[in-house]
């Protein structure tokens, strides 16, 4: 078990410092200068040069670039905004909060119907219900999130008025920003959300029809114990890959549900950086968007071991 | 879109948890015929739509009609007007042309790199493999959105630009469908039964494995070309893409965002004409995953 | 005559009477068990040996109320005098601990995110509800029932740290947690290799000596059978076509499917190299043709066979469900220009499961 966690943090590690190198090099093979590109796209004059030189070390060799970059942000110095004439860092902390707490709610959302729905549709195999959920997931899981987003802000938020359609999401007590972000996380939550509940339906009638189960059965316990007890559990090994490979996509949507509800998150600085060529404002929130990724991957990875025995035996995914 | 591929862990292995066994019938076992044969009719009228928009279009796409800003649907504009006063269907028809061209490059540059790398990685193995696949690995490490939209702030935003930094994440998706499938068609009983056999492995790549792939490879591509139109819509809506006066769904979309408020339905047209073209790919995809699938038990 | 007025053991524990069992397969139902008679008593084994698809294992899902939705049962299966499909639900549920079932693969029925514990205890917890103390000690004691080294560690092991055959008497442990009258042994032993096999095989043994447990062992192989069972029961498509105590079944078949079962093994005094073959493919209950279901396959058929079907003879020490039983291997094949030793083919028609 240790093991096991040992190898995977150092793997996690290992991935996330080639991420950093890869966000570099990006900076080095785009056309024109570094300097130039971190100047949003113009010649920078003396004084900037002079501060990129001494920031960057750019009139270093390429891999003593690296390491005077990374040092840097090890010591939480991503560099400053050309935008915001201020440190990246003082740019992105009022905002974290807002996208952290509408992937947060998306991931809540996802997970509890997600599985809430599978799992009925799973268990009442073939009634109306499942019908139902069946060709919802099926058609949901194909309709992207923005046009989710588009629609539901129409729908609920202009037409409806149930729900607030626009505002940050930054403001006011956690009720007020939860009420704000409910249309927004719906909207980034959907199409994961069709996936989760469709893979584990398949999950739980796999688990149902497996030997074990018949077994159980066979034993003589009631429906209810065979289900929860001896199908639910095992079901749930591919119902976490699925979450922990959706956490990803939504971490990435956001950016989009950000734009389109016009929510002050990361994701919406990072278009609003992209579109300023605000460059190291964009590799800051690459980073911390990555970042949050592979720690995501590295929980779920620790979920399996709490679930399946054999992870922790074999000393890692079979 | 998605960064994973539940589909294609359900090919690698059928039997593990959707396939189901003993004697429950299945719900959906295969789509019910009509709603494949609906698909790939909608699908063939929207290509064709878009490649005869110059013929089909009632206005030039991009026309303003300053004096008609959001106009509703009536008889002169089926689809009523944008921001601009300009003519919905037109921008459609029109838009379609983008929105189809950009996911094809994707997919044909993805296909054209990354096949050839899978199998060269199942193949060769050793030092081979395990580079292929590092590399891969680190494309994986980011959420591909996101890694896309970083491609496309070092190279400018543009067209082109957002179809090189798609195409970039979708490499080691079609690279990786190739490995995984012929490692395990490699596996099989009837490949070791051809290498005793003294069968050269090109013989048996060519002849045996190829074919089998080829099977997985086309519903995959074709949920590929669906997730990659989506990812450029989703870039030409954060208005990363395609810049005016280019048109497609996605700019489309952002610039009724905008102006929801004044005109709701304005959303709705190019939000419809992305869901009719990525539901049925999806069916359609599901489908051929289940033939060939029903086939290979068949035999 | 039935064929339980020839079974009369002591104490009968479990008694089917004339059950038959249909599947529903689409909008149609199947027979797949065709008026079977079965007694098996206190300390027994009975064995019923049959190829795939004659209906051995439906015979025992029918048995322990395991069939697919659907299913149609009719006749009696009786356990200690109660019937069994005449209960009402509650009752069919209290008396189900009393049937313990095994299977084939002891790594599938075992559920690989429990521990050996958990397997074991649950029965005890839930059927018998003894706590948690209770039922870890009664667990590790059925560990050393059943022949397993060192339960009290073992017993903290997951069911991917141990071998097929100590499986396999995990599982039969877990059976006997909760003291069942009957044990349904379905193909227990086919997937293990023969040293296992053996090891289970004796365990059976001692238990239905020591315990008294009645044991129905279901398997494909006739010379297991006939070596461990009390008397075997011989399926062909759905049907029991033979019965035969002791090892008469072996040294002198009635039914020419049992002689065609017993001519296809291999043999180590044969000289020959190929082995004799049944003609044609085994068939389902479903398939069975008018008359006597085997008279497409059968060498010595008659023109009766092919029309009526053919009566329960009372042979020595059993019965026979054919037009020929009283005339023995011998004679048949004397008055056969065909005989089973007569024809030649690599392969046996039997398969594994």
């Amino acid at each position: 078990m240790l093991r096991y966690l040992g190898i995977r943090l150092s793997t996690t590690v290992g991935v996330l410092f080639a991420s950093t190198l890869i966000v570099f090099l990006l900076l080095h093979v785009g056309p024109g200068n570094p300097a130039t590109l971190l100047n949003g796209g113009h010649a920078p004059n003396a004084a900037t040069l002079k501060y990129f030189n001494a920031r960057y070390g750019l009139n270093h060799s390429l891999p003593d670039q690296y390491v005077i970059w990374l040092g840097h942000l090890l010591h939480g110095d991503f560099g400053q905004s050309i935008a915001a004439h201020s440190s990246v860092t003082s740019v992105l902390a009022p905002r974290i909060g807002v996208t952290l707490l509408l992937t947060g709610y998306a991931v809540v959302l996802m997970s509890i119907f997600g599985v809430a729905i599978g799992v009925l549709s799973g268990v009442v195999r073939n009634g109306p219900f499942d019908l139902a959920a069946t060709l919802g997931s099926l058609t949901f899981t194909a309709i992207p999130t923005y046009v989710t987003g588009v629609v539901f802000a129409v729908v609920f938020g202009v037409d409806l008025a149930w729900f607030p359609a626009e505002g940050g999401g930054d403001t006011g007590s956690l009720f007020t920003r939860l009420d704000h972000l409910t249309l927004p996380a719906l909207a980034l939550a959907l199409s994961s959300l069709a996936l989760v509940s469709r893979i584990t339906r398949s999950a739980v009638i796999g688990e149902l029809e497996s030997d074990h189960v018949f077994g159980a059965k066979v034993r003589g316990f009631t429906r209810r114990r065979v289900v929860v007890k001896h199908a639910l559990r095992g079901s749930m090994i591919p119902v976490v890959t699925i979450i922990g490979a959706q956490v990803g996509y939504l971490l990435s949507g956001a950016i989009v549900i950000e734009y389109a509800f016009g929510l002050n998150g990361i994701g919406t600085l990072l278009v609003q950086s992209v579109q300023g060529k605000d460059y190291a404002v964009v590799q800051a929130i690459a980073l911390i968007v990555t970042f949050e990724f592979l720690f995501i991957s590295l929980v779920v990875d620790l979920l399996y071991c709490l679930i399946d025995p054999r992870v922790r035996l074999a000393g890692g995914r079979t | 879109m998605t960064t994973s591929d539940p589909t294609l862990d359900v090919l690698l292995e059928p039997t593990e948890d959707l396939r189901h066994r003993r004697y429950g019938s299945r719900l959906l076992r295969g789509l019910p015929k009509v709603v494949v044969g609906v698909s790939i009719a909608l699908l063939v009228v929207i290509v064709a739509a878009a490649i005869l928009a110059p013929l089909l279009a009632p206005y030039n796409p991009n026309t303003p009609d300053l004096l008609n800003p959001y106009a509703g649907p009536g008889a002169a504009h089926l689809f009523g007007q944008d921001s601009a006063g300009r003519d919905i269907l037109s921008r459609i028809l029109y838009g379609g042309r983008l929105s189809l061209l950009g996911p094809t490059i994707v997919i044909l540059i993805a296909f054209a790199v990354g096949v050839p790398l899978g199998f060269a990685a199942a193949y060769s193995g050793g030092w081979t493999d395990i580079g292929v696949s590092r590399v891969f690995d680190l494309i994986f490490a980011f959420p591909a959105l996101l890694l896309a939209i970083v491609i496309v702030a070092t190279f400018g935003t543009s067209f082109y630009s957002a179809v090189f930094a798609v195409t970039v994440t979708y490499i080691p998706l079609m690279g990786r469908v190739v490995r995984s499938a012929c490692l395990v068609e490699r596996q099989k009983p009837y490949v070791e039964a051809c290498r005793l056999q003294g069968y050269g492995s090109w013989r048996i790549l060519v002849l045996h494995v190829a074919p089998n792939i080829g099977r997985i490879l086309v519903s995959q591509t074709t949920l590929y070309f669906a997730y990659a139109l989506l990812d450029l819509a989703a870039l030409s809506f954060l208005g990363l893409g395609a810049q005016p006066p280019q048109i497609d769904w996605g700019t489309m979309l952002e610039n009724a965002n905008q102006g929801v408020f004044q005109s709701a339905t304005g959303v709705i047209f190019p939000a419809l004409a992305i869901v009719l073209l990525v539901v049925p790919l999806n069916f359609v995809a599901d489908w051929t995953l289940e033939y060939n699938r029903a086939r290979e038990e068949r035999r | 005559m039935t064929v339980s007025e020839f079974q009369a053991p002591r104490d009968v524990r479990l008694a089917l009477r004339r059950v038959s069992t249909s599947l529903r397969v689409g909008s149609q139902l199947r027979p797949v068990v065709i008026e079977i008679d079965l007694e098996v008593g206190a300390g027994e084994i009975v064995g019923l040996v049959g190829e795939s698809g004659s209906g051995k294992s439906m015979t025992a899902r029918t048995i322990a109320d395991a069939l697919p939705p659907g299913a149609a049962v009719s006749g009696e299966v009786l356990l200690g005098g109660e019937n069994l499909l005449a209960m009402s639900r509650r009752r069919r549920r209290e008396v189900q601990p009393s049937i313990g079932m095994i299977f084939q693969d002891p790594r599938a029925f075992i559920d690989p995110l429990w521990r050996v514990e958990d397997h074991l205890t649950e029965g005890l917890r839930v059927h018998r509800g003894l706590s948690r103390g209770e039922a870890r000690v009664r667990a590790i004691e059925l560990l050393d029932t059943v022949g397993i080294d060192q339960p009290e560690r073992r017993i903290h092991q997951y069911p991917g740290e141990m071998s097929g055959g100590m499986l396999q008497r995990v599982m039969i442990a877990g059976a006997l947690s909760v003291e069942p009258a009957v044990l349904l042994a379905d193909e227990a032993t086919t997937a293990l290799d023969v040293t296992t096999q053996a090891g289970i095989v004796r365990l059976l043994d001692r238990l239905r000596r020591e315990r008294g447990l009645a044991v129905l062992f279901i398997t494909h192989d006739l010379a297991l059978a006939n070596a461990i069972c009390d008397r075997v029961c011989v399926m062909y498509a759905g049907r029991i076509v033979e019965v035969r105590s002791g090892r008469r079944i072996f040294d002198d078949p009635r039914h020419p499917y049992t002689m065609g079962l017993l001519a296809a093994r291999p043999r180590v005094d044969s000289r020959s190299h190929r082995l004799p073959v049944i003609h044609g493919t085994p068939i389902n209950a479903m398939d069975a043709p008018p008359g006597c279901a085997f008279h497409p396959r059968c060498p010595y058929v008659l023109p009766e066979c092919r029309s009526q079907p053919p009566p329960l003879v009372t042979v020595d020490g059993g019965v026979a469900r054919c037009f020929r039983a009283e005339e023995g291997a011998a004679r048949l094949s004397a008055s056969s220009h065909v005989g089973p030793q007569a024809d030649v083919a690599l392969a046996v028609s039997e398969e594994g499961t």
